[in-house]
């Protein structure tokens, strides 16, 4: 059933095409009513899994597609894919929601939409490498037109910063895929069987390298961030939060699927040199965030220093440190969306401002208490405060990191300090300023949020604390995923 | 004695002058010339290395030299023809006055 | 003699002839039924060619005509390519005074060339069958002789193509005499050996005088310029017919006649390869005229093909039918409605496309797709056409590190490639037009033959195996020794 997900998606992205409804409600009912299908469907298999412990694959669909090549269609999910899909499925719908202002061409808005999520769901549910590449690309053309079109601050810029910057990540991917695929002999480019056949090392020590990093140029691994901020600023709300919600994820999502688990040798040789890169993402973005005037720049640069501890918790190879990546994955999916939707919908919308000096002498939390509160609670989840998904994610990171490389891990706490330095900072300019420079309520004059808004923020801020309380609910389905047979060679090398 | 070398170095010289004249000539019935020269020095080329070779492949060469000079009077023919529609809008048979060729 | 077997190139040669006798007994309102009628013979024809089974090859005329797999492989394909450039002619041509009989008879001889072509196993029908094309194209590229535009393309294309001619047949010439026959096949097996300086002098000079017909570097520089200045259709038959025939030639030369030489050449060969890549995708970027950009972008993608020549190997052939027959759907849907969404006259300037998504959704839409899959960005055909090409290089970079580089270097183009292609979906859909302008009405024929192009781009891409399989099978009958 999960394998709806992708179709759901298309099959409404073409429905909006063909049918271009005149009436903006069915507009955005059908979009809203297509994500909302998504997340249930995501929900309900992650809800079932594991069904059995000692087979962590569901088998979603299966079927020779170019058989002179060896190519399947291979749908399957484990628990770390279910984690992604219902991020996917949580940050689609928050997405709508968010986007229920958009007025300006909305059949193709969201026609684009649907089918960045199809492609999206695509990737996370494909265990044939082919597959999995036919939809990473195909994700790229809805995102660019999403911010070429929709976008604000130097979008084109933007735009094609971010489309060149995952066309030379995917170039890199392709060589690595057509060079394992001819080593392996040319008979499939399915994952699991690629595993376990398993690659010299010599190939895997130059192979991990150039998938690892074409993976990861989507997650924002530094010092290949920078289509990142820039992306973000442009992009529409709903764009930005699928954006650094789930996109930078197809990313990491990739690097785990594609580049670890088939060259484990490889990521031991790397993975000082790519956990380190993650060390100074996290102090990097954390730093700059830090510094920047512009509101979006600063949740921008905050994702690059979110996904530093995925790529540190990756780099660790150890069941604690790449469950709380994966952990971090759907953790920041959440928070990146909130902070974007108040940044670019709640605030930017009705103020026309991202400065932060302006955003001072505005009182937002009295315009907006209601934004105020979401505000404060992405913030908080966003610093790791326990009780919120952010601070079990990190904190497992930062434990698997002890085990692996105990200097960074120690640099990985001084990030967590730095990012609450740059988020209360924020979250004090922009909402909490003293010197209301005009009367309280001439500013907030018909300005109340709308309910699509409350709605929205609500799942998010639901799913966050959830999460914080219950961490047992998605660790229980990832862990059992890294015991599979073909994740284990990765790990191995981890424990020391 | 007269060997096939010498054919060759002959073909050879009209190719080499076809070229230059192809290359450097501005107006556009010269041009035409000196491709029309280019491809009777391999028509020569092929019919000395006809007899060569004997009478069957030789026999092959000369219906292909018949060929190619038919061929080559019918390129002639469209291409005068065209060089004359220009000069009916243009009077001018000079390639330079073509505006210049964007990069 | 197995005459009955050039019965397609035959038919397509008297349906031209029997078109410009016809045209002098009908009325000037009913020539447009004419072009009909040529359409619906060379449909029937295409689907005459598949009473012809692939089996084992057969010859004509003492073996100067070949009918294999991939002869008729490529006699398909340019007779798909012919029906769609009769039917944008016959749209097109209601903006010349007169002459729509011809126009499409040139056309009909034009694909009859190229089918000679694709059955070419001797110099002299090689020659003869490069020239019926070459010089049918003079004329077609001119076709609009009141336009000054299509006259200079007509001059420049007929120039460097007399060039080129003469040193087709000059090196034509010089392997006659070094190996003292005109067949493509030796008298020791199957290659001509490159025993003598003359067969690999005259083998370069062959390649040049293909190279023209491919638009490969550095014999590109008609592309441009042609492309702008040519009726749409012409330029059409043009990027998909005359470069599949080209490459037809160059992979029986190549592969079949002269594999020891294409060995010996294959660092040049590469280098040609990434030089057009190069080239094409770096002056295409600032183009802003869409049949120009076209034209560059025609020399990067005979770039790309030419990677499945390099490998010297049949998977690589197979991935360059594979891909022609891509690039021919979506070359060809791109040329129709260069040739519907523009006034008579107007330059196809890129800007003038904004607006187009509200005067005809059904162009707009083609456009887009034809660029996506040119950009080759999945599921559309042009994706996997690419996939197959760098499968071949990157395999062939375990052997030889200079392989490595080519693959570098395709990859960087197909990523600057996106820059221009998505410049112009952005245009069609995203610009705000300078002033509104009426709708557009698309007839019938062009609509379904812009409909054949499109359900091809979308098919092959998303079920690339039967097109797969034929180009297999096509690139088997190579007889590679």
């Amino acid at each position: 059933m999960a394998s709806w997900t992708i179709y759901l998606s298309f099959i409404g992205a073409a429905l909006l095409l063909a049918v271009r409804p005149r009436d903006m409600r069915w507009v955005r009912g059908l979009a809203l009513g297509t994500a909302l299908a998504g997340l249930v469907l995501g929900l309900a298999a992650a809800a079932r899994y594991p069904a059995d412990p000692a087979a962590p694959l569901i088998v979603l669909a299966r079927a020779r597609w170019i058989p002179s090549l060896g190519i399947e269609y291979y749908l399957a999910a484990d628990g770390i894919s279910l984690t992604l899909v219902v991020l996917t499925g949580i940050a689609s719908v928050a997405g709508v929601l968010f986007s229920w202002n958009v007025e300006r061409r909305a059949a193709e808005y969201f026609a684009l939409y649907l089918a960045l999520i199809g492609g999206v769901y695509g990737v996370f549910l494909s265990f044939d490498w082919f597959l999995l590449f036919v939809f990473y690309e195909v994700a790229i053309v809805p995102k660019y037109f999403l911010i070429a079109i929709w976008g604000s601050t130097r979008r084109e810029y933007g735009a094609m910063k971010l489309a060149l910057y995952s066309l030379v990540g995917s170039a890199l991917v392709l060589v690595g895929m057509l060079a394992a695929y001819g080593v392996s002999g040319g008979q499939t480019f399915n994952l699991i069987e690629l595993a376990r056949g398993g690659f010299s090392s010599g190939f895997q020590t130059w192979a991990f390298p150039v998938v690892f990093v074409g993976f990861a140029v989507l997650a924002g691994i530094w010092p290949l961030h920078t289509w990142a901020p820039t992306g973000h600023v442009a992009a529409p709300t709903a764009a930005s939060m699928l954006l650094a919600g789930v996109v930078m994820k197809l990313g990491a999502y990739g690097a785990l699927r594609v580049g670890m688990m088939l060259f484990p040798q490889g990521a031991m040789v790397w993975r000082p040199l790519f956990a380190g890169l993650g060390v100074i993402g996290i102090l990097y973005g954390a730093c700059v965030a830090l510094v920047q005037r512009d509101f979006k720049f600063v949740i921008g640069y905050s994702s690059v220093s979110h996904m530093g501890f995925v790529l540190l918790g990756l780099m660790t190879l150890n069941a604690t440190g790449v469950g709380g990546a994966v952990m971090q994955m759907f953790s920041h999916g959440i928070i990146a969306g909130l902070l974007f939707a108040v940044v670019g919908r709640m605030v930017y919308d009705r103020m026309h401002t991202r400065d932060l000096a302006d955003l001072e002498g505005m009182a937002l939390n009295r315009v907006l208490p209601f934004a105020g509160l979401t505000f404060a609670v992405a913030c908080a989840a966003s610093m790791g405060v326990p009780g919120f998904s952010g601070f079990i994610s990190e904190l497992l990171v930062v434990i698997g990191a002890w085990k692996a490389f105990p200097p960074l891990a120690v640099l990985a706490g001084v990030g967590i300090v730095a990012g609450a330095a740059y988020t209360l900072r924020v979250l004090q300019k922009s909402f909490f300023g003293d010197h209301p420079r005009a009367p309280v309520e001439e500013m907030g004059r018909g300005q109340g949020l709308t309910w699509p808004e409350r709605a929205g923020a609500v799942l998010l801020m639901a799913a966050t604390v959830v999460v914080g309380l219950y961490p047992s609910l998605l660790l229980d389905i990832i862990m059992p995923s890294l015991q599979a047979s073909w994740m284990q060679a990765m790990l191995k090398g981890g424990q020391g | 004695m007269i060997t096939a070398h010498h054919y060759l170095a002959v073909a050879a010289m009209l190719f080499g002058i076809g070229l230059a004249g192809a290359l450097t000539r501005r107006n556009s019935i010269l041009v035409l010339m000196s491709i029309e020269l280019m491809l009777n020095a391999a028509n020569l080329n092929l019919v000395a290395f006809g007899r060569q070779a004997g009478w069957e492949q030789g026999s092959q060469a000369a219906l292909w030299v018949m060929c190619a000079i038919a061929i080559a009077a019918a390129e002639s023919g469209v291409g005068l023809a065209l060089i004359l529609a220009i000069y009916r809008h243009r009077r001018s048979a000079h390639l330079d006055e073509s505006p210049p060729l964007k990069g | 003699m197995n005459a009955i077997l050039t019965m397609p190139e035959m038919a397509v040669t008297a349906l031209a002839l029997g078109l410009l006798v016809l045209d002098l007994w009908t009325p000037a309102d009913r020539k447009g039924d004419l072009g009909i009628a040529a359409i619906g013979g060379l449909a029937l024809i295409l689907a005459g060619s598949f009473l012809f089974g692939a089996g084992a090859p057969q010859y004509a005329f003492g073996g100067m005509y070949v009918l294999d797999g991939m002869a008729l492989f490529f006699k398909r394909l340019m007779l798909g390519v012919g029906v769609v450039a009769l039917a944008a002619a016959l749209e097109y041509s209601k903006r010349f005074a007169a002459g729509t009989a011809e126009y499409c008879a040139l056309i009909l001889l034009a694909v009859s060339g190229m089918m000679w072509a694709a059955s070419a196993n001797h110099w002299a029908l090689l020659f003869v069958s490069v020239e019926l094309m070459t010089v049918t194209f003079y004329v077609l590229v001119s076709f609009e002789r009141t336009r000054m535009p299509s006259l200079e393309a007509g001059v420049k294309y007929l120039i460097l193509g007399a060039l080129a001619s003469a040193f087709l047949v000059y090196g034509v010439a010089l392997v006659f005499g070094g190996t003292g026959t005109l067949g493509f096949a030796g008298d020791s097996g199957p290659g001509l050996g490159t025993g003598s300086v003359l067969v690999r002098v005259g083998l370069a000079l062959v390649l040049a005088g293909l190279g023209f017909k491919i638009g490969m570097v550095p014999c590109q520089f008609w592309a441009p310029d042609v492309y702008q200045g040519a009726p749409a259709p012409t330029a059409a038959l043009l990027a998909a017919g005359s470069k599949a025939a080209g490459f037809a030639l160059l992979l029986r030369v190549l592969l079949e006649a002269a594999p020891d030489w294409a060995l010996e050449m294959r660092p040049v060969l590469m280098l040609i390869a990434g030089a057009s890549i190069l080239y094409g995708n770096l002056c295409a970027i600032p183009q802003r005229n869409l049949k120009r950009l076209l034209g560059y972008s025609s020399i990067a993608h005979a770039g790309y093909m030419l990677l499945g020549i390099v490998v010297l190997e049949r998977a690589g052939a197979a991935a360059i039918l594979f891909y022609l027959a891509g690039y021919a759907c979506a070359v060809l849907a791109a040329f129709l409605v260069a040739a519907l969404a523009f006034d008579p006259g107007e330059p196809e300037e890129i800007p003038a496309l904004a607006g187009l998504h509200r005067r005809s959704p059904y162009l707009a839409a083609a456009l887009a797709l034809s660029m996506i899959s040119l950009a080759g960005i999945p599921p559309l055909v042009g994706f996997f056409g690419k996939f197959l090409l760098l499968k071949g290089v990157v395999l062939a970079a375990f052997d030889s590190r200079s392989f490595g580089w080519l693959a570098g270097v395709a990859l960087a183009g197909i990523v600057t490639s996106f820059y221009y292609y998505f410049g112009v979906v952005r245009a069609i859909y995203w610009s705000a037009p300078a002033a509104e302008r009426p709708p557009i009405a698309v007839s019938r024929v062009a609509g379904a033959a812009l409909g054949a192009c499109l359900v091809g781009i979308v098919a092959a891409g998303v079920f690339p195996s039967p097109l797969l399989e034929a180009a297999r099978l096509a690139a088997g009958a190579l007889r590679i020794p």
